[in-house]
């Protein structure tokens, strides 16, 4: 006998609460969250390289970049670092300045298949950003550097190749930061590059105080902004600069770093750029190939006192559980690490004293950050990779450069500092940081690079952490990563970026905490053309690839 | 010095009493010797009932009402006692410090330049009198009495304090009257560059010393002093081209520059007088700067080689914070609370200086710690309040940020504060009047904004738009001011 149709509905109505409940106990303690250093023995033996100087050349303390992806495709996560360069000269002059590329082996150990895979780089690298640009399954990657930029096709044979030239991408300006996106939905991931400001070596203004003898990096003010350029995927291996097309050319900033997103989702990804000691910059996607700057309107371009912070890294999305993308940044010690939360209809507030991450992290400085779902509760919490910008800032203020990293409990849309008891005790100048699944139990680790001291692995080992899925999106019609596409489980909203952080990248799918969850009663997939895809009775504990239109 | 007088009065007084009378004028001054003041004053109230006429026990009573606090009780009665004794020593002096206690420095200087007068040795007299002529704005008369004072007692650090900083506002003072009369005057350019070099900001001042030589090319001094800038920033060549100027320069004209010649002559004292004119020229008032900052430079010398002392530690917390070093001054007034702790005003520095310093935590806990030992100010109520805001704890701050306005209701920076505290609790139309109260002080535009947003999310578009506009057009102008000065802050080979 089929269920009166009041009861189905009943029973539609208390599956749609229990898929509410996976998430929203609002207000309840974050089950723990810890972490476990284990870099040296799993063989990762990366030092950021920023050859320090007594000149205090600003570029010295800008890089970090790092990367996540599944080179090989063999389902475990890769990790590649950016690394510094010889100054003056600004080229790799010695192996210790090359790019590292580090092979996942499983069980925690990784090895270095830098030379095999081609990938040593070259110049003063900064930022990172790994993505599938031509669609044949395999992610790219795209270096920035100071007045270099390069880009690397991945072959396929665990080698890749640069093809910097061939695809057009100019270098000549200090890049930063890059993303990939498809703004323009032709299902080609297009390239977003971040500048910071004008610089060349022999840019030497004394900065600090010369009668103690303290030199230190100059403030930012002293530099002339640029502006971001934007390449558009031609489909065919090259790229074409559009930005004066797309009316990006004016906006000229310090550029630190960029989030993706849909903030008024009307379908096309709109950009989030961080700017150093200046209003940052929110570029709404018009649709039609062109961005405006929105920013002041918006309330994102400022915290709510109106003053310019240090914008390092930051991250676009929903932390509160309401569907909409939210901004995250960090900055400096006493700046806190605002949070934009987004209202909708274009709107953005100042949410930083109400999310409880003011006074949180009023005391620290940020640079890399995830906001992930560390203990799989249902909320994202924030991992921050934190050090002050001036090594010297000792001897002028009340700060310390360098720190412990931090994490952030999300318990219902407010965060409480949970470091001390995260285990995160390593005191470094830490810099970018990438999140992935190393080890496919669910928990998301992190990796963190430092100035001059050795990489850090952070592997999750929260006790009691809840159900978990990743997906891992197969495009066909979109980009076949499948960036773009917003994913909707409960009240849980994720658009799959590999985008993350401070100049770092983080491609290894779309990871949901789901609490006691075991059965997902429905997963919701917008691709980045319009199609909706809809999973249902998914299992928990899984990564699932999920192809368009299957 | 006061307390033997006392006595006088009260052994005259106690010959005329009765025998009960006596014994409590005794009583009272026993009293007053073990330093019981407040329990002395009934019996005085008593005594000058019974003795209207004892001018002596009235100036014991009010003595003895100064000493224990009751400043304002005891200003009639030294006025009554100084209508029958104009001259009466104690009484000026007493008067004069119950004036400069109740923070009346104007009306302490007539008591007190009386009582100097009458006894130019009283040294207390004449430093009160120092103090407040510097508070009332006329500094050489206060630089004339810590001259006569150091002359005497100079093992004193706050004698040498009070000269150097008496004639370091002279300077400012003829500073500003040069900016007033004549903004575009060389002169005054050569002063803002030397306060530059005091800030070791060399590239303004390279391009102030240009300035001036412009049109005062033989102005002695300028050459060396942009040699000087020079060698700060590493050119010793070019330093050694304008030093080479300065020596060539033709002499003085003494008849048309009188004050040049006097102060390069080392005759700061005399270059440091104006012409008695109506309105001094820009010349004698730069060089009445000029000589002033040198005579202050020689005082805090003098206080620099004397043994450590809170004057001593108070001028470098001064000249450290100058120079926007603010752990520095944090240091020297921790260095000056060691020598006299407890000190509230000490402390209140303190707490200024950890707030200047970024250390909210630490400014916070220093400005509580005085609000609760000492008379509340309007001052540490705002460094406590504030510096909760900025340690994102607004509900903490605003009893105190209110505390500071009752205090000090033109305190606009605790209404900037406050405004900034009630928008984040979501109170915004109550923190409405407060940021518009605070507008005054928005040089980054920082203020526009949250008013702007304050209006927005009230529902006051118009006024939002209006607001966000202003801001709009501060950035802007800030921004061509920056270009401005980049373009001309170079340091270039001399010309």
């Amino acid at each position: 006998m089929k269920p009166p149709a009041y009861f189905v509905a009943c029973a539609a109505v208390t599956l749609a609460l229990l898929a509410a409940g996976i998430v929203g106990n609002a207000a309840a303690p974050a089950s723990a969250i810890r972490f476990r250093e284990i870099a040296a023995q799993a063989g990762i033996s990366f030092v950021l390289e920023n050859h320090p100087t007594p000149e205090k050349h600003l570029i010295e303390t800008i890089p970090g970049g790092v990367a996540v992806l599944d080179y090989d495709g063999d389902g475990r996560p890769d990790i590649y670092f950016a690394n510094g360069a010889d100054i003056p000269s600004l080229e790799k002059s010695s192996p210790k300045y090359w790019n590292r590329l580090y092979r996942n082996e499983g069980n925690w150990k990784f090895r270095d298949v830098t030379e095999e895979a081609g990938v040593a780089g070259a110049g003063y690298s900064m930022g990172v950003a790994a993505a599938d640009y031509d669609n044949d399954g395999r992610p790219d990657l795209f270096v920035a550097g100071v007045n270099r930029n390069t880009l690397y096709h991945n072959l396929g044979n665990g080698r890749f190749e640069d093809v910097t030239a061939k695809a057009g991408i100019r270098s000549g300006e200090w890049a930063v930061a890059a993303g990939w996106f498809d703004y323009d939905r032709d299902g080609n991931l297009d390239l977003w590059v971040v500048h910071y400001a004008k610089w060349s070596p022999s840019f030497d203004r004394y900065c600090g105080d010369a009668t103690r003898g303290v030199r230190i990096y100059c403030h930012p003010k002293y530099f002339e902004g640029l502006a971001s350029t934007l390449y558009r995927n031609r489909g065919d291996g090259t790229f074409e600069d559009v930005t004066a097309r797309a009316g990006l050319a004016r906006y000229v900033g310090r550029g630190m770093s960029l989030g993706f997103a849909d903030y008024d989702q009307d379908g096309y990804p709109d950009v989030f750029v961080t700017n150093d000691n200046m209003p940052n910059f929110l570029f709404h996607n018009k649709g039609d190939g062109t961005f405006e700057e929105v920013a002041l309107a918006a309330g994102t371009s400022l915290r709510d006192d109106g003053k310019p912070i240090s914008s390092m890294g930051t991250e676009f999305k929903d932390y509160d559980n309401d569907g909409l993308p939210d901004i995250v940044v960090t900055a400096l010690a006493g700046e806190t690490f605002p949070v934009f939360r987004n209202r909708g209809k274009g709107s953005f507030v100042d949410a930083t004293y109400a999310s409880r991450m003011g006074p949180a992290s009023v005391k620290h400085s940020g640079w890399g950050l995830g906001l992930f779902d560390f203990n799989n509760d249902g909320w994202k919490d924030l991992f921050t990779a934190n050090s002050h910008v001036n090594d010297r800032v000792e001897a002028f203020e009340a700060a310390t450069y360098r720190e412990a990293n931090a994490v952030f409990a999300n318990e219902g849309g407010t965060f409480r500092d949970v470091s001390a008891e995260a285990g995160l005790a390593a005191v470094k100048a830490h810099r970018g940081a990438a999140f992935a699944d190393f080890d496919g139990d669910g928990r998301i680790d992190a990796v963190v690079s430092a100035l001059g001291e050795p990489a850090e692995l952070w592997q999750n080992v929260s006790p009691e952490a809840g159900h978990w899925i990743v997906l891992r999106l197969q495009g066909v019609k979109d980009n076949r990563d499948g960036i773009g596409a917003r994913i909707r489980i409960g009240s849980q909203v994720n658009e799959m970026t590999t985008t993350v952080g401070y100049a770092s990248s983080a491609d290894s799918g779309v990871h949901f905490g789901l609490g006691k969850l075991t059965t997902i009663p429905k997963i919701e997939i917008r691709w980045p053309g319009g199609a909706v895809q809809t999973l249902t009775g998914v299992a928990a504990d899984q990564v699932l690839t999920v192809k368009q239109g299957k | 010095m006061i307390l033997p007088t006392l006595f006088f009065f009260g052994l005259i007084a106690g010959r005329a009493q009765s025998g009960d009378l006596a014994q409590k004028s005794e009583q009272a001054r026993q009293l007053m010797a073990a330093g019981k003041f407040e329990a002395a004053i009934p019996i005085y109230k008593e005594l000058v009932k019974a003795l209207p006429q004892e001018t002596g026990l009235l100036l014991d009573l009010a003595m003895a009402q100064h000493m224990a606090g009751h400043e304002a009780e005891s200003i009639p009665n030294f006025e009554a006692v100084l209508k029958v004794q104009p001259s009466a020593v104690p009484a000026l002096i007493s008067l004069g410090a119950a004036r400069v206690a109740l923070g009346q420095p104007q009306q302490a200087i007539a008591p007190l330049e009386k009582a100097v007068a009458a006894d130019p040795a009283n040294r207390d007299a004449r430093g009160m009198l120092a103090g407040a002529c510097m508070e009332t704005g006329r500094f050489e008369q206060a630089a004339e009495h810590y001259r006569k004072l150091t002359s005497t007692t100079p093992d004193d650090a706050r004698l040498w304090y009070g000269l150097g900083m008496s004639y370091q506002s002279i300077a400012t003072s003829a500073l500003d009257r040069l900016q007033q009369s004549d903004s575009q005057s060389p002169y005054l350019a050569a002063l803002v560059a030397g306060t530059r070099v005091q800030r070791r900001q060399y590239r303004s001042a390279f391009f102030f010393y240009r300035e001036t030589l412009k049109q005062l090319p033989n102005l002695h001094g300028i050459h060396a002093a942009l040699a000087d800038v020079y060698r700060k920033t590493g050119h010793v060549d070019w330093a050694e081209e304008e030093e080479a100027k300065e020596r060539a320069l033709p002499p003085a004209d003494c008849r048309a520059h009188a004050a040049e010649c006097q102060f390069l002559a080392g005759k700061d004292l005399d270059a440091a007088k104006l012409p008695r004119t109506a309105k001094p020229s820009p010349e004698a008032l730069f060089w009445q700067a000029k000589a002033a900052n040198e005579l202050a430079f020689q005082a805090f010398f003098r206080l620099g080689q004397l043994p450590a002392s809170v004057e001593l530690h108070r001028l470098r917390a001064e000249i450290a914070r100058y120079q926007n070093q603010p752990l520095e001054s944090v240091k020297e007034w921790r260095a000056a609370l060691a020598i006299r702790p407890n000190d509230p005003q000490l402390e209140q520095e303190l707490a200024a200086a950890l707030f200047m310093a970024g250390d909210y935590r630490a400014a916070l806990d220093q400005a509580t710690a005085t609000l609760q030992a000492a008379r509340p100010t309007a001052e540490l109520n705002f460094v406590a309040g504030d510096s909760l805001v900025r340690l994102e704890e607004p509900e903490k701050g605003m009893p105190y940020l209110r505390a500071a306005l009752a205090a000090d209701p033109k305190l606009l920076a605790a209404d900037a504060s406050l405004g900034l505290a009630l928008s984040r609790l979501g109170k915004t139309s109550e923190a409405i009047p407060h940021l518009e109260k605070a507008l005054a002080l928005d040089d980054d535009g920082s203020l526009h904004y949250q008013l702007a947003r304050a209006y927005q999310a009230t529902g006051s578009q118009e006024k939002a738009r209006t607001a966000m506009a202003a801001y709009q057009e501060i950035l802007k102008k800030n921004q061509e001011l920056k270009e401005e000065v980049a373009r001309e802050a170079q340091i270039e080979p001399p010309k």
